[in-house]
């Protein structure tokens, strides 16, 4: 089984030189020494520019190579796998450019299109210091003429607000608000007249220090009436379609930052602890973290092919992606600090600091592009369709069988088909149940192992038990119950146990010849990424670990061929 | 509660370091995260400690300190914890190892010459376990050489002495060594969090230092080292319950003050809802470190107490303070503006993990064994006083058989049927959730008996049993008690008054 977007990142890695060469453009040294200076890494993007990562930032119709999100999530995923603060800084433009493709004139697009390929940098400008991720709250407004809106106000934390020739800001274009009160326009910032904008001064940050986050304010500044993105009054419903794009996105982010994480928990352990000799396997919090990357990279692989094969049950799969894989990534590297202790945390010398760097850049991962509740809210306001769907077992089966099956060839992205809200609920959810009795048939089989068949059993009955009190939890948009929040969490729990299963059955059997082919054999990436997650669904219960024990060997050998901690082969440029 | 810890020094102190809600207080918001900023120690913190003596309540009355007490050295951390983390640790941290290591050790000479030094204002920079081999010393005539690297918390230039761990020919310990020994040093560095404490190497290569200098001569460091973890653990613990006191404080105020969706942040019920969770954790870590402090002085046979209160209130801390920086967002991450304390904490208490973090190989207790067992009434306080430390008993290896279980007060079950059903369910658990259970219900019966009872009703411990069973994920925990509203409102109460939010609710001086 050949994985293409594996491919692309690996080719893409090798370009970028080795990591550990402190003479490459983008090494540890590098990052490490640029964090130490808060300064941008200026250099490290050009040299992405050079290897036309922007160029995946432009859907193929305007003359990029944007064709499969799959593509764009692997090249992400490798950058920020070197460094987060590099990924965040350089995917800005995708963030600032998403709107003009989804909605803006042909002509709009297309100039920005040519912007980006002679190396423009877009920004996306949403919030303001008063209001964070209330956005109809939002003050920055305009007044308009026949040819011309004027823009007054401010938006601050914007990632990219002073670097960026481009900024697509939210303005509220009706002073009564509301849903269609706000607008997109793409200003020019070339083009503003002298004295009308200023760029705030970059706040500090904990982490991605070097990054460029800080902030514009507009006094009286005119741009043209062309600048407004797609139809005047639709920018909220347009940001919340491109934001299902960009939460999609934030898997891969995650997940490159995880495996960064996980590759120095696991060079430390056996530069100091002893090599895993002798049979002896490596110790369980490393193993138990890989776990957790296996199935995240699940949900995130799920997620970026949703973009283009379950584009409107997007709104939820997005909203699950962003809350679970950073979530998990958080604490894996949580826990992995915590047990290799300060040797690697606090050591600056130690692989330059690398740890300690990642830990503080990660934190970003829950709080920006719609944090950690926003998400959650958003999965509470479609509890209605979600346990209708589980109930009626609605499947959208075309869909669901491109997405998890990882030979499939997807339709491409049609952003008119991205919904605010899914009316179909989660296929991927909605076909657990049929899929656990798949499963369970194959324990009787003897194909994989009984504990599978006792981990699906403990699935189904929480499937059930969940939906169940989501079908009971009553509406109400502003006193949403603290008990509805954590129905949130477990279903994007329960979502991850589905893309799981979902993708282990669809691609075992095209898996059994690959590289990674003792991965899958038994289900053991399955059984392992189960009990992860019943142990987070189930607290309390006792199962077996030892699992985790015989992932070992596939962790060492990803480790030490350099490889990508995946389910699928990715080598990467990495001396080991 | 009152009754149970004697608050003296902490109050003390609290009164001295001033309140920490003034922005332009010595020790305040501003001052620490410049000073962070800068890589330092406050400097008016550092002065305030001096002033008031702090070494003298690292040292027992026989060296001329007045250190009798663990709950209430855990108390003095915590009042500068709540502060700034990296003063607790960088100022007293080291130090309190050094006293310790230097009683134990038998040696007179040697405690009495580090006593002059601390009361002296001196302080002692430590090692940290850091892989590698670290320092070896072999006897070369009737001197010891020393060759190696050890890494150390606190910079050695502002050190008067250093703790140094060291292999032995035979077994292992501990060297006492003056600033001024010939160390090669690698330059100070800041990392991410803890910043003002700095980190450095300290190397040697075949210096000779003589022998009197070596703590521990018969090899036994690694018994008194774990004797002092277990004192440092509880500690450590409780500053950092200081460190989630001052975030929980920040959090409310950030979301009391932020309008969101056209109200307070704490109108939404999750908000409010997450707030009181923490207050909660709060409470209930307090509960267990209270009793593992005391556990030193009438259970010193129970070594386990203490490293799974430690390892409890670590992750309780973690837990809270990461659900409080999602309710801060993005205000978490800013190194400036009115919330800048936070991330300050946030960092710090991940790097003070880090230091104590349990190694990868390390053999944890295996679960079934009762953590409740032989838990007696009386260290939940049913007499404040408290026998002398023994700290020779914490070194010596014999654990004590185990007592029966605690029960369920008599008097309990009549008077609230619920929650005795509740509780005894939780204090059957062979593991933390069981301890930390006991401790809380314990503590707040005991305090129920006394009039200055500081929660007089069942709401407070209802609720953190509930939280405890929630946490340990038991199915049926049912649905969130209606509690919510009530603590909010202590929790408001306590930030507009300045108390604590630990079980002292401390008002600030004056």
């Amino acid at each position: 089984m050949k994985y293409l977007p594996h491919e692309l990142a690996a080719l893409f890695d090798r370009k970028l030189g080795d990591p550990h060469d402190p003479l490459q453009a983008f090494s540890y040294a590098r990052c490490a020494d640029l964090d130490e200076r808060e300064e941008f890494p200026t250099e490290i993007c050009r040299a992405l520019d050079e290897l036309g990562l922007a160029r995946y930032y432009v859907p193929t119709a305007h003359g990029g190579a944007l064709e499969s999100y799959e593509d764009l999530a692997a090249l992400l995923r490798t950058v920020a796998r070197r460094d987060l603060t590099v990924a965040i800084a350089h995917v800005s433009t995708f963030l600032g450019a998403a709107s003009v493709w989804l909605a803006g004139a042909p002509e709009q697009a297309a100039a920005l299109a040519a912007e980006i390929r002679d190396g423009s940098v877009v920004s996306l400008a949403l919030t303001e210091q008063q209001h964070g991720s209330d956005l109809l709250a939002n003050e920055l407004a305009t007044v308009e003429g026949e040819t011309w809106y004027r823009v007054n106000g401010e938006k601050w934390l914007i990632g990219n607000a002073s670097r960026g020739q481009f900024v697509c800001v939210l303005a509220r274009t009706d002073p009564a608000g509301g849903p269609r009160g706000f607008s997109l326009l793409l200003v020019d910032k070339r083009r503003l007249a002298p004295g009308s904008f200023r760029c705030l001064p970059a706040v500090r940050t904990v982490g991605i220090r070097g990054a460029d986050i800080s902030g514009i304010a507009f006094t009286d500044a005119e741009v043209p009436a062309t600048a407004v993105v797609g139809e005047p009054g639709r920018g909220l419903e347009t940001v919340l379609k491109i934001l299902q794009l960009t939460r999609s996105l934030c898997g891969p982010l995650s997940l490159g930052t995880g495996d960064h994480a996980l590759r120095l928990a696991v060079r430390y352990s056996l530069d100091h602890l002893g090599p895993a000799d002798g049979g002896a396997t490596a110790p369980r919090p490393l193993t138990e973290a890989y776990t957790d990357l296996l199935v995240a990279e699940a949900v995130t692989l799920a997620g970026a092919r949703s973009i283009h094969a379950l584009t409107g049950e997007l709104s939820v799969v997005s909203a699950a992606v962003k809350c679970f894989v950073p979530h998990a990534v958080e604490e894996l590297i949580a826990s992995l600090g915590a047990a290799l202790g300060a040797g690697v945390f606090l050591s600056r010398s130690y692989l330059h600091g690398a740890f300690q760097k990642l830990e503080r850049d990660h934190h970003i991962m829950s709080i920006f592009d719609g944090n950690t509740f926003v998400n959650l809210n958003g999965l509470i306001n479609q509890f209605a369709p979600l346990a209708r769907g589980h109930r009626r077992r609605t499947v959208d089966e075309d869909g669901l069988a491109a997405v998890v099956d990882l030979a499939a060839e997807l339709p491409p992205a049609r952003g008119e088909s991205l919904e605010l809200l899914s009316r179909t609920g989660s296929s991927l959810v909605q076909s657990l149940p049929s899929a656990l009795a798949e499963l369970a048939e194959l324990v009787t089989l003897g194909v994989v192992p009984p504990a599978l068949g006792r981990y699906a059993e403990e699935l189904l009955d929480t499937t059930e038990e969940l939906h169940a009190a989501m079908a009971d939890h009553r509406p109400s948009a502003r006193d949403v119950p603290p008990e509805a929040f954590e129905l949130a969490r477990r279903w994007t729990q329960v979502f991850a146990a589905a893309a799981c299963v979902q993708l282990w059955l669809r691609n075992r059997e095209a898996a059994a010849g690959s590289p990674t082919a003792a991965l899958w054999a038994d289900g053991l990436w399955l059984e392992a990424g189960l009990a992860r997650l019943l142990a987070r669904l189930r607290p309390g219960a006792v199962r077996d670990g030892e699992v985790f024990d015989r992932l070992s060997d596939r962790l060492l050998d990803q480790y030490r061929d350099g490889e990508l901690f995946s389910l699928l082969h990715c080598r990467m440029e990495e001396t080991v | 509660m009152s009754a149970l810890m004697p608050a003296d020094r902490p109050a003390l102190l609290d009164a001295l370091l001033g309140d920490p809600r003034t922005a332009d207080g010595p020790l305040g918001p501003d001052a620490v995260v410049a000073a962070d900023e800068r890589g330092e120690l406050p400097a008016t913190g550092v002065r305030a400690l001096a002033e008031y003596g702090f070494n003298a309540d690292l040292l027992p009355p026989a060296l001329g300190g007045r250190f009798t007490r663990v709950d209430e050295l855990a108390g003095t951390f915590r009042a500068v914890a709540r502060r700034d983390l990296a003063l607790a640790t960088g100022y007293g941290l080291g130090s309190l190892t050094a006293a310790l290591h230097a009683q134990l050790c038998g040696d007179r000479d040697r405690a009495a010459e580090l006593a002059e030094l601390l009361l002296g204002g001196g302080r002692v920079a430590t090692a940290f376990t850091a892989p590698g081999p670290g320092l070896r010393a072999t006897p070369d005539g009737g001197r010891l050489q020393l060759s190696g690297t050890e890494h150390l918390v606190g910079d050695p230039a502002g050190a008067a002495a250093l703790l140094l761990p060291v292999t032995l020919d035979r077994g292992s310990g501990h060297l006492l060594l003056p600033a001024t020994t010939r160390l090669v040093l690698s330059p100070p560095h800041s990392s991410t969090g803890l910043r003002g404490c700095r980190f450095a190497a300290v190397t040697a290569d075949g210096l000779r230092i003589g022998p009197d200098r070596l703590l521990d001569p018969d090899g036994d460091g690694p018994a008194r080292a774990a004797a002092v973890g277990r004192v440092t653990g509880t500690v450590v613990a409780s500053a950092l319950i200081g460190v989630l006191d001052t975030q929980l404080r920040t959090a409310l105020s950030f979301a009391d003050e932020r309008i969101l969706y056209g109200r307070p942040v704490t109108g939404l019920p999750s908000a409010r809802a997450l707030l009181v969770d923490a207050f909660l954790d709060l409470l209930i870590a307090d509960c267990c470190s209270t009793v593992a402090a005391r556990a030193l002085h009438l259970r010193p046979g129970h070594p386990g107490l203490q490293h799974t209160v430690r390892r409890l209130v670590t992750g309780l801390v973690r837990d809270a303070v990461h659900q409080l920086s999602l309710l801060l967002g993005a205000r978490s991450y800013l190194r400036e503006g009115p919330h800048a304390l936070f991330q300050k904490h946030l960092r710090d208490r991940t790097a003070l993990a880090a230091l104590h973090a349990e190694p990868l190989t390390a053999a944890f207790p295996a679960p079934g064994s009762p953590a409740t067992d032989g838990l007696d009434p009386a260290l939940f306080g049913a007499d404040p006083r408290l026998p002398d430390l023994d700290l020779a008993r914490l070194a010596d290896p014999r654990v004590d058989p185990a007592g029966p279980a605690t029960a369920i007060p008599a008097g309990l079950t009549a008077a609230h049927p619920e929650l005795a059903e509740l509780a005894k369910s939780l204090i059957e658990r062979p593991d933390a959730t069981g301890l930390a259970a006991a401790a809380c219900l314990q503590l707040w019966w005991h305090a129920t008996a006394e009039p200055a009872a500081a929660h007089d009703g069942p709401v407070w411990i209802h609720a953190a049993l509930h939280r405890l069973a929630v946490r340990a994920g038991r199915r049926g925990a049912g649905t969130r008690p209606d509690h919510d509203a009530a603590l909010l409102e202590e929790m408001r109460t306590r930030l507009a008054e300045g108390r604590t939010f630990d079980l002292a609710a401390r008002p600030p001086a004056g």
